[in-house]
């Protein structure tokens, strides 16, 4: 047994496969590092990168502190405490994350602006306008916080939910209280996929540039998207994302290199977490009160503003092909899921059985999709595909297929996104492994059962809510996105999130008003399908 | 922990699993199938996403029985597309509400000419590409627009008088990330040497009310706000305004005049939606038909009068709220010097610190 798991073990082969599919568009985009320095690199360098990368760190920062802070609390509380209709409000506080911050953008801005929906209820109200300038760093810092803390909540509540009751018990045998036990026992091991969730909201922030170019803030994704469409240069643009991208990597690898050492195997953790206990009344109170001034942001005020702009859309056209739009988003979104989570699986896999130097190279590597704006990424796939088309052209004349079969397909749609959500499914699943240890999959090896078996009745069931979070993740993120889609689908293919662009677009933000919606119930829809699986499934 | 299994019950599992793994791959199999395709058609990518444009398109397949599929993304992305796709590329047709775009096509060699009587006839030459490797759609004029009750009319003159002392702190204008004002400061450099163009951006920025952000409705928002007096913008979006379905917009709307600026000197800047056959296209002869259809005076008709932009086809009359802001001078410049002078213009933008 022990020669076998020396040797290239099917797992590691299957999961090189994976790591190469999603290099391989990097590779591309890397390639380009070698060509010349261009002209419009030295301008973007010497009059305005500074700045933007200034602004990138200002919100890169602020949104981080925030979710960070916010989120572990929402989640620690949830995990920790009993709450009254507990499920439907840990299913509510995800649901902001299905509002796509940009769109959240527009909503803010249609609120706050002079005119907006704020003006005209203080009107009514006879008091005089008061003027919040939401097209401000601190306003993007607010909405980015309030659509992107989901991500924290869920990935650290997934992480909470399974650290064995025992700990905390030990903690305050020990003497310590409460906050203490919190703050020097808890947190510390939970790091990992705190670092994880924060990670993913700080990404997601670092590559945005639909609210960001709304908001008038100049960004490092500005400094790439100036350089390419201001001064058509491309090359110029792909040096500037792949510096983003070398950034990322060596922030992430420095981060595991510490989060190594720190790093507990936890044969105990499916250890049940015991009766929850009802929290304090001062803490209730102040649980209660942020959950009602979180969801009053995050979903209350902008689903009422997308409500009322949906009611005075003009209706021609806006339905045209609803059938098929959602055809194309779900069943786009349910491939993709559950690409990421397989793929998520076998790499958190290989890195539990097997831990090397490589396998952890890889668990970085994932994230790369992740890491710079996704029109970026949309080219690297693009002449990825077109390569492999162009070397299959041999076999595409026997098949009669046109030239560009693949690349023409949805295939290279569904690709670009599992590459790209990677890191949302991996980072989850992963905050799930960390603290499952091997001792059950030797125990269960050792009982004569094969991997198969294994997997499924040992590590399957344990791994159940790690699972399902980054299922929710992936799919509503799939659900929203954008970029990619609209770049790399075939003719005539619509989805909700192309829709919301179309208008949106052409500041027609009541016609989006209705796909945004539409959105959103299809979010709402599968998480309470997520959250009936989950709770058929308490082990 | 109970280790007894059951056999079946495993087996019984396992077929559930089996059984979805089935439905996963006539879900694949279904999104990836593709349909056969024996019909004439022309496809198109554009970024120009109204479904004014989409309904004109159906129209012309109701017309002829050509079929007119449509990708839709960011213009910049899509030549990027059409680049990487090369020979092999689907794509007939590329529209672009840009000029520059357009010219950028060209200059990566990614279109060819148009041989049409028909498109000649309909499109005045200076809408059209010298060598008629692009035509114009449709056209915008970006003006300046002032606040009906606090700005007199005869106060306003050209673009350049707005980088008077008398302007400070009263000018609106989105960010140097949109085309329009990239494209409006191209025209400068191509009119009047990059010197004068960057002074001007200079004096516009000393200018300005606040820090550029928002879209073109915003900028008239905060101008009847009173956050500014005068707002660059865009003739279309005037008319979205004022025909929004949101009666507040429209108040505001109709608290903003128009004014045409340079009409004494060289005319206001405009910027086109245009169109140019791709390089590789196998359905140009068909796509040329499009072409012919689109600037022909039914579809002239309906763009001008859907989506208050100018009709290129002088047969075509401007919607009547566009004819209420009166006839006006059109900046005399060759469009293909917009796309051109981009490049130098986004810098000058960086240059002077307009955001």
């Amino acid at each position: 047994m022990k020669i076998k798991e020396r040797g290239l073990s099917p797992l590691f082969v299957i999961v090189t496969f994976i790591i190469v599919a999603i290099v391989l568009p990097s590779v591309f985009i890397f390639i380009r590092l070698f060509h010349p320095v261009t002209e419009s690199w030295l301008h973007i360098k010497e009059y305005v990168l500074a700045d933007y990368i200034r602004n990138s760190l200002v919100l890169v920062t602020g949104v981080g502190v925030i979710t960070g802070i916010l989120g572990t609390f929402f989640a620690w509380s949830l995990s920790k405490y009993k709450w009254r209709f507990e499920l439907l409000l840990e299913s509510i506080l995800f649901l902001p994350m299905a509002i796509p911050p940009y769109i959240a953008g527009y909503v803010y801005g249609g609120i706050f602006t002079p005119f907006g929906t704020l003006d005209r209820i203080l009107v009514q109200a006879g008091v005089e306008p008061i003027r919040i300038d939401i097209l401000s760093k601190g306003g993007a810092i607010f909405v980015f916080s309030l659509f992107l803390m989901p991500y924290v909540i869920l990935i650290s509540k997934g992480f909470f939910d399974k650290l064995p009751k025992t700990i905390e018990e030990s903690s305050r045998l020990l003497g310590r209280n409460q906050t203490s036990t919190f703050f020097r026992v808890i947190l510390p091991m939970s790091r990992g996929s705190l670092v994880g969730g924060i990670v993913l909201v700080m990404l997601e922030v670092l590559n945005d540039y639909g609210l960001v170019r709304y908001f008038g803030i100049p960004t490092f994704s500005t400094a790439i998207y100036q350089t390419w469409f201001g001064m058509s240069d491309v090359d110029g643009a792909v040096r500037l994302a792949a510096s983003l991208m070398s950034i990322v990597i060596i922030i992430l690898l420095v981060e595991q290199f510490f989060r190594g050492r720190g790093r507990l195997s936890q044969a105990r953790a499916i250890s049940d977490r015991g009766v929850k206990k009802s929290a304090s009344k001062i803490y209730k109170a102040v649980f209660y009160v942020l959950t009602f001034v979180y969801l009053l942001f995050s979903l209350i005020i902008p689903i009422t503003q997308l409500a009322w702009w949906s009611s005075i859309a003009k209706q021609t056209n806006v339905m045209r092909r609803l059938g098929s739009i959602l055809f194309n988003t779900i069943s786009v979104g349910v491939i993709v899921t559950v690409l990421v989570v397989a793929c998520g699986i076998l790499i958190g896999n290989l890195n539990r059985l097997n831990p090397s130097i490589v396998s952890k190279i890889y668990a970085r590597i994932v994230i790369l999709g992740y890491s710079i704006p996704a029109s970026i990424i949309a080219i690297g796939v693009l002449v990825t595909f077109i390569y492999v088309d162009r070397s299959l052209s041999g076999l595409y004349g026997i098949l009669d297929v046109k030239n560009l079969f693949l690349t023409s397909s949805k295939f290279i749609l569904i690709f670009a996104l599992t590459i790209r959500f990677m890191a949302i499914g991996f980072n989850s699943i992963e905050s799930g492994f960390s603290k499952m240890g091997k001792k059950y999959y030797e125990a269960s090896k050792l009982l004569g059962r094969g991997e198969w078996y294994t997997f499924r009745y040992v590590d399957f069931p344990i791994l159940k809510p790690a699972i399902l979070s980054a299922a929710i993740l992936a799919f509503v993120d799939v659900l929203k996105e954008l970029p990619l889609t609209l770049i790399l689908r075939p003719f005539n293919f619509d989805t909700l999130a192309t829709r919301v662009y179309t208008y949106a677009g052409d500041e027609m933000i009541h016609e989006a008003s209705v796909y945004s919606l539409i959105i959103i119930c299809v979010s709402i829809f599968a998480l309470i399908l997520l959250s009936f699986i989950r709770k058929g499934t308490k082990i | 922990m109970q280790m007894n299994i059951n056999i079946d019950y495993i087996w019984r599992k396992e077929m559930k699993k089996i059984l979805s793994i089935i439905i996963l791959a006539v879900l694949l199999v279904s999104v990836v199938g593709c349909g056969s395709e024996e019909e004439k058609m022309v496809n198109i990518y554009t970024d120009r996403h109204y479904d004014t444009d989409q309904a004109l398109y159906d129209k012309f397949t109701e017309e002829t029985g050509i079929v007119v599929n449509v990708v839709t993304a960011g213009s910049d992305e899509l030549l990027e597309r059409l680049s990487a796709e090369g020979e092999d590329t689907e794509a007939d047709l590329i529209v672009t509400s840009d000029v520059g775009r357009l010219y950028r096509a060209g200059k990566m060699d990614l279109t060819k000419a148009f041989d049409s009587n028909t498109i000649e006839a309909n499109v005045p030459e200076h809408l059209r590409a010298t060598d008629n490797l692009w035509t114009a759609l449709t056209v915008r004029a970006r003006v300046i627009t002032y606040a009906l009750d606090r700005v007199d009319p005869n106060t306003l003159s050209t673009y350049e008088a707005l980088t008077e002392p008398e302007w400070e702190g009263r000018v609106l204008v989105r960010s140097s990330g949109n085309i329009y004002n990239q494209s409006l400061l191209a025209s400068f450099i191509a009119l009047n040497g990059e010197e004068e163009a960057k002074e001007w951006a200079q004096g516009l920025v000393a200018n300005l009310a606040r820090t550029p952000k928002g879209n073109d409705r915003d900028q008239m928002k905060a101008l009847v706000a009173g956050e500014g007096d005068v707002a660059i913008v865009n003739t279309y979006y005037v008319g979205k305004l004022l025909n929004s379905s949101d009666e507040v917009e429209v108040q505001v709307g109709e608290q903003i005049g128009v004014f045409f600026p340079n009409q004494e000197t060289n005319g206001t800047h405009i910027n086109i939606s245009g169109a140019a056959l791709t390089k590789y296209g196998a359905n140009s002869e068909d796509a040329i038909e499009l072409l012919e259809f689109l600037t022909g005076e039914e579809a002239q008709n309906d763009y001008a009068s859907a989506n208050y932009e100018y009709p290129v086809n002088e047969a075509v009359e401007p919607s009547d709220l566009l004819k209420s802001f009166g006839e006006f001078k059109v900046q005399n410049i060759d469009l293909s010097l917009l796309g051109e002078y981009n490049d130098e213009a986004v810098k000058l933008f960086n240059e002077v610190g307009w955001q």
